[in-house]
């Protein structure tokens, strides 16, 4: 009786021990039977290069030389090309004071910024933003700042990746004479539309 | 003439292992958005973010935000006070992989739901119509005037109210097989005790 208890007790335990081990093994094989590698890639996403109007040297200026009070100044050069070679506004023959190039894997929307121009030197501020081969650009008239306050504008222009675009930029001086003025310009991109 | 070629082709082949790479001119970055982030109002969130930088010259900058305002726009459209950055300001030179931790500080008053983008899918490409606020780095050269950079959108989903035996029942659904089966093994080791205790009664 007692060696019929004993062996009672072993049978249970030995099957609770056994449907453990099916459970835990029956999830871990399901687990295996339903694994599968997958592999995918992004290009990556750099910002939109500024560079000369030939070398594809990073410009970290963009100057606009004197004027007259109140008048309009469309000829800014950059530090690679340097004052000898400004910006043509042209209907023939024009060239820009930068180029942008999208050097991402990502195809963007191009912004453009500035920040108030200092002492109030600036009235106004314009931009064209065309294709590298457009050398027709005989006015800058898009509007980046109306008043030379900070200003961000959406330009609807897109750049593919591995694309250039030619930027000009003009100036409308206040009636302020005598003064000296700083401000930034910004080029930002955004996933395109 | 054979060897000539030869010594032609092989020049040939050489200089393209001087091309300087033509994708490897401006700072980028791992991602090109934060959307749906999740969280509890109250809470705040934090997400990092890395720049490389990959031009020649050292490049200083900065981040901030920028809400893009549209018509007929609700206040939940504008997150922009909710994000600051750490750090805020950075240089990177060529090569160099900087994070950069961006918190989310969820006002308590956020009620639940989308915030900073109309949409889920804001940070899909084509979509930018759906994008409200943003996050932006920009960099220039040492010195320079002129900054490039790009626009992030961002968004978060505020979560109701969390019920407190929400740990409790997740636990529960993750552990499920393994808490059945030691229920199981429970009951089979108290019934086997009680017949062991009636029995020691009986005699």
């Amino acid at each position: 009786m007692k060696k019929e208890k004993t062996e009672k007790k072993i049978l249970i335990s030995a099957g609770v021990l056994v449907l453990a081990v099916v459970l835990v093994a029956s999830t871990v094989v399901l687990a295996a039977d339903n694994q599968a590698t997958q592999e995918a890639s992004s290009s990556k996403a750099a910002t939109i290069s500024i560079v000369g109007k030939v070398a594809d040297t990073a410009v970290a200026t963009i100057t606009f030389p004197e004027g007259a009070p109140s008048a309009t100044v469309s000829v800014p050069y950059n530090n690679v090309d340097g004052d000898t070679d400004p910006q043509v506004v042209a209907a023939e023959n024009s060239e820009p004071v930068v180029r942008l190039k999208n050097t991402s894997g990502v195809t963007y929307d191009v912004w453009l910024g500035i920040t108030t121009w200092t002492n109030s030197a600036v009235a106004s501020q314009d931009y064209e933003l065309v294709a590298t081969d457009t050398t027709n650009v005989s006015e800058v008239n898009d509007v980046l700042s109306t008043d030379g306050n900070a200003a961000s504008v959406d330009t609807t222009v897109t750049m593919d990746t591995g694309t250039y675009k030619a930027l000009y930029l003009e100036i409308v001086l206040s009636q302020a004479a005598g003064v000296s003025s700083t401000s930034t310009l910004s080029v930002l991109g955004e996933t395109s539309l | 003439m054979y060897w000539r070629n030869t010594i032609l082709l092989a020049t040939f082949l050489l200089g393209f292992v001087f091309i300087p790479d033509f994708f490897a001119l401006a700072t980028s970055v791992d991602r090109v958005g934060i959307c749906n982030l999740e969280g509890y109002a109250g809470k705040t969130i934090e997400q990092e973010i890395t720049l490389e930088g990959t031009e020649s010259e050292e490049r200083a900058g900065f981040w901030y935000t920028h809400y893009k305002k549209i018509e007929g726009d609700n206040d939940r459209m504008d997150i922009t006070s909710w994000i600051s950055f750490e750090p805020e300001e950075y240089t990177i030179k060529q090569g160099e992989i900087k994070t950069f931790t961006v918190k989310i500080k969820i006002p308590r008053n956020a009620g639940p739901g989308l915030w900073g983008a109309t949409a889920e899918t804001a940070c899909r490409e084509g979509h930018s119509e759906e994008r409200r606020s943003y996050i932006i780095f920009k960099d220039t050269p040492l010195g320079g005037n002129v900054y490039s950079g790009l626009l992030l959108p961002i968004s978060v989903n505020v979560l109701e109210s969390p019920n407190p035996l929400a740990p409790v029942i997740n636990f529960v659904r993750q552990n499920i097989i393994t808490l059945a089966l030691a229920i199981v093994i429970i009951v089979l080791l108290a019934v086997m005790f009680l017949k062991k205790r009636r029995r020691a009664e009986e005699k």
